[in-house]
């Protein structure tokens, strides 16, 4: 069976780093993304089966890359998981209200949980 | 014969020593009464000493005081009310507050006002938004109690406003500052808590016994540190007013107990503690689930740490006409010294006997517990005896499926 392709974007090199490693464990194909506007042509290119994205980041923020992605023909369709390190703001409503579906805070996660959520998600 | 009758008689040597008598008498009386007057003159000159005091401190006070009549007509006002709203003395008596600074709190709020002060008779406390003469807003603590005569009759209102808008400013930029650092702070955690989750893996086979065990040092630290960092940010959606933001929706009540008993199982299994689950397995709640579960997670936790080894710990539900459902969490643990069990639900604070036993601690859980229930509606108090255990409480009112429907709607 085909590597499941994930792209992550992720602008704080320490943990896109960590995500990569564990992803790359774990038999998934993975590219990742310094900021939004990277994070959209790595997408196009790739066609991900899912993103998963961070919110605050330089150039082009999460929300937006992430609305862009659903204004595409060819990136409505991708699972994508926000990723985020605040809790109850106004953004993750707006995340939820475009369908990015799951967010995550990232300091309550261990990688091995969000491991298992990607694969949940992904029906592997 | 008395002074009337012998006034108009003409004075005879042999009703002299009758009249001298009656005149003896009058002069008593008269002394008498000129004493009393000179005691009431005393009396009065006293009393105008003393209300000239009460006076000049109401005057000088620095908090705005007022004194209406009972429809709410100023008929006095001291120098702080000049200071806080500016309005002078002259323009403030014969009006209203609600036609000078006031008037700029929904309806429902001076309704709630009125009905305290003039029907139930009691001192009104609240916070209120009002605006000053130039057009500047402040927020006011304020405190208004009635004042009645001898026969119960209302005779005037007191109204005390603290200005507190510089105390919410400064208290909003240190939350608005915890919050900002909390969620920097999130981010080197979560590196930290990550990587060493790799290490700990010890997928070579390489790592000495010691060396793991001190990467569980760090990571338990690590936790910790999140711990806290995810406290300070509750901390601050809480106070920083913007409610916290509670998502309501039914669910069965029981799933989160399973849930947060497998959270705590280690130490449920290793102290081998019996708990007593007393609630309906069916109990449906409207609540923020997440929210709810880190309220029973707190308690359920602090019941089993602070319980010896082999006690029960109850979990059960009893309706109550005014509180709606009332949960308590009851442990057979080490109990709260009573002087300082009013003092559970303050930020930090921690009981000397907890601190013994679980050094860990930040003291924050309750004061966290306790704003999310607030935050549904309900409250939390407790009741302990040192030695014996502990029993929290908390409520959550019951929702019709109406209201339950305009919540989500307001949600939306």
């Amino acid at each position: 069976m085909a590597k499941k392709k994930i792209l992550i974007v992720e602008d704080d090199t320490t943990l896109a780093k960590a995500l990569a490693y564990e992803f790359q464990q774990q038999d998934f194909e993975v590219a990742s993304a310094m900021d939004g506007i990277e994070g959209l042509q790595l997408a196009e290119s790739m066609l991900p089966d899912l993103i998963l994205c961070d919110i605050a980041m330089p150039k082009m923020d999460g929300l937006t890359m992430l609305s862009k992605l659903r204004e595409a023909s060819w990136g409505k369709g991708i699972a994508v998981i926000m990723l985020t390190n605040f809790s109850d703001e106004q953004k993750v409503m707006e995340a939820l209200s475009q369908q990015a579906f799951d967010y995550l805070v990232k300091s309550d996660w261990d990688l091995s949980q969000i491991v298992a959520k990607v694969k949940e998600r992904l029906g592997v | 014969m008395d002074s009337r009758e012998i006034k108009d008689q003409p004075i005879f040597p042999d009703n002299l020593e009758e009249h001298k008598a009656i005149y003896n008498s009058l002069q008593e009386k008269l002394k008498v009464i000129f004493d009393s007057l000179v005691r009431d003159k005393i009396n009065l000159e006293l009393q105008v000493i003393e209300s000239k005091k009460f006076r000049l401190a109401v005057e000088s006070a620095s908090d705005h005081i007022i004194i209406t009549d009972p429809d709410g007509t100023i008929i006095y006002a001291n120098r702080a009310v000049e200071k806080v709203t500016g309005y002078t003395y002259d323009e403030v008596v014969g009006k209203t507050p609600g036609k000078l600074w006031g008037g700029h709190m929904p309806k429902d709020f001076y309704a709630k006002m009125w009905e305290t002060i003039k029907v139930k008779k009691e001192t009104y406390k609240g916070e209120v938004n009002n605006v000053r003469k130039n057009g500047d807003p402040y927020t006011a603590e304020i405190n208004v109690s009635s004042v009645s005569d001898e026969d119960g009759q209302l005779v005037f209102f007191v109204g005390i406003e603290r200005d507190i808008t510089k105390e919410k400013e400064v208290n909003q930029m240190k939350n608005e500052f915890v919050g900002l650092v909390s969620h920097q702070l999130r981010t080197p955690l979560t590196g930290i808590r990550w990587f060493v989750e790799l290490l700990l893996r010890n997928q070579e086979g390489n790592l000495l016994p010691a060396q793991l065990d001190f990467l569980k040092q760090i990571s338990d630290s690590n936790q910790r540190m999140i711990g806290l960092v995810n406290d300070l940010l509750d901390i601050s959606h809480l106070e920083t007013g913007h409610k916290f933001d509670v998502v309501r929706k039914n669910f069965v009540f029981d799933s989160l107990i399973q849930e947060v008993l497998r959270d705590n199982i280690v130490l449920i299994t290793n102290k081998n503690l019996q708990i007593v689950n007393e609630i309906p397995k069916t109990l449906l709640v409207f609540a923020d689930y997440a929210k709810l579960k880190q309220v029973l997670q707190n308690l359920v936790s602090n019941a089993t740490k602070y319980t010896l080894e082999k006690k029960n710990i109850w979990l059960s539900v009893k309706t109550d006409i005014e509180k709606g459902l009332v949960f308590t969490v009851r442990d057979e643990g080490i109990g709260i010294p009573r002087d300082q069990l009013s003092r559970m639900f303050e930020k930090f604070f921690r009981a000397d006997n907890a601190s013994s036993q679980d050094p860990n601690g930040n003291g924050l859980g309750l004061y966290i517990a306790r704003g999310i229930v607030r935050a549904h509606g309900g409250d939390m108090w407790v009741t302990s005896e040192e030695n014996q255990g502990t029993c929290f409480f908390f409520s959550l009112p019951i929702v019709s499926a109406k209201d339950q429907k305009i919540d989500n709607e307001v949600k939306k």
